[in-house]
């Protein structure tokens, strides 16, 4: 993650409309809205153009970013979700899948409900949260689904996906907030040790 | 926390709003409650904290060749002027595209008088860092040398709390010193090194408390060295130490 200087710094070039700030978010954030937006449209190609208008929305955009309504990594993951599901939900999208949308549903009946889907690999904090609650959160943060869609393709009622997000995000905090303590402290072991 | 705030809290709108599933009237209530509430404010900027943590864990690498595309896209610094109002003759056309053009060169000048300073700034940034790694490379080697001993020297009656360590290598004829723990000083004192030969004191050099707890220094070496003390001295040092302010000892 950017240090908060650089992080800071990267608004303030975006709101300037400083192209610099281009390369700089590619670099930091260009894989992490890569993936969000490749589990959204499932095709490497599809993926791929729409990072490049995700791009272009963030720079048509930027001006207008407010760090006071939150941070940029959210007003940009919103960006890249809203042009992805807009492009899974377009008719000429659709009509190319059509064929592998078959292969798809066997596919996913024959597999538990609720298991993480292949695309989410289980690592980092997912993996030290419940399987019920990293689901939720999976399909919803990272795949772009509705928290009805979810409720309809896990077959769980919607007050249950509600209460699932609710207490996953709460424990999800809890590893950020312990990771980023222990990170801390190990910082300053080491310089214990040095002296 | 008031009553409704920890209904908030509690009930899923902090949630939906940043997974983006909530009205435009909840959006605004949620973004006026950020703005008025550090409770909201603290809890919705952790909960973006962690998604960005976990988006950034969950990354896919991008296809070779995305980058240079992304990056050769239009990116046009001049706000769009809309449509309606494009009513301009040829000439003047013309001649707003000349000012853009030599607002792009004049942009692009600076652009790169700017990366030449920083990769200037980059190139004397790596030269220090090759020329610290390389003075601790050495250092690392010296201490870990199977002739090296390390002698703590700690507290007197004088400074009980006192600890100096001295790296002592009578093969190389040299040593280095690191401060753990040693008093503050007037500025018109200074610590001085010494090493006890057959009953005298000899000076092994001054030291700077503050310099040597951050670093190594190198200091003089004698033989036959039988303790090694540090005692406070004038600024500039001593010909004869001054054993009433005898900080620090070990015998070697």
């Amino acid at each position: 993650m950017l240090s908060k200087q650089a992080y800071q710094h990267l608004c303030d070039q975006l709101q300037a409309r400083d192209q610099a700030c281009i390369p700089l978010i590619y670099d930091h954030y260009g894989d992490a809205l890569y993936g969000i937006i490749y589990r959204i449209v499932g095709r490497e190609e599809d993926a791929a153009e729409v990072l490049q208008d995700t791009f272009v929305k963030i720079w048509e955009n930027g001006s207008t970013y407010d760090p006071e309504r939150g941070r940029l990594f959210t007003w940009m993951v919103n960006i890249a979700r809203n042009l992805a599901i807009n492009r899974r939900n377009s008719k000429g999208f659709r009509q190319q899948t059509e064929v592998q949308t078959d292969e798809k549903l066997v596919y996913l009946s024959d597999r538990s409900r609720e298991t993480v889907p292949e695309t989410v690999d289980v690592k980092g904090m997912l993996q030290k949260i419940d399987e019920k609650y990293r689901t939720v959160i999976s399909l919803l943060y990272l795949q772009g689904y509705t928290q009805q869609e979810v409720s309809d393709r896990l077959q769980i009622p919607l007050g249950t996906v509600k209460s699932r997000v609710k207490i996953g995000l709460r424990e999800l905090r809890k590893w950020y907030d312990f990771d980023t303590t222990a990170a801390l402290l190990s910082a300053f072991a080491i310089v214990d040790l040095e002296i | 926390m008031n009553k409704e705030l920890r209904g908030i809290l509690e009930s899923d709108l902090l949630e939906r709003y940043l997974l983006g599933e909530v009205s435009e009237q909840e959006k605004a209530k949620v973004l006026e409650l950020r703005r008025t509430s550090p409770e909201i404010r603290e809890a919705l900027d952790k909960q973006e904290a962690t998604l960005e943590q976990i988006a950034l864990e969950q990354q896919m690498t991008t296809p070779p060749g995305l980058r240079d595309k992304v990056l050769r896209q239009d990116y046009p610094v001049e706000p769009q002027v809309p449509s309606s109002r494009l009513s301009y003759t040829w000439l003047a056309y013309a001649a707003s595209l000349l000012l853009v053009a030599g607002g792009v060169w004049i942009w692009q000048q600076q652009r790169i008088n700017e990366l030449e300073a920083q990769a200037t700034a980059y190139t004397e940034q790596i030269a220090q860092m090759e020329a610290d790694c390389q003075k601790t490379n050495l250092q690392f080697a010296f201490i870990n040398a199977p002739d090296t001993q390390p002698a703590v020297l700690t507290g007197t009656d004088y400074a009980p709390n006192s600890m100096v360590i001295v790296y002592w290598n009578p093969t190389e004829k040299a040593c280095l010193l690191r401060v753990a723990n040693l008093p503050d000083i007037p500025a018109d004192k200074t610590y001085q090194l010494w090493a006890d030969i057959d009953g005298e004191m000899k000076s092994l050099g001054t030291f700077n408390h503050q310099s040597a707890q951050e670093e190594l220094l190198p200091m003089a070496y004698l033989d036959h060295a039988e303790s090694l003390n540090v005692t406070v001295e004038p600024a500039g040092g001593n010909d004869h130490a001054t054993v009433s302010t005898l900080s620090a000892a070990v015998a070697i």
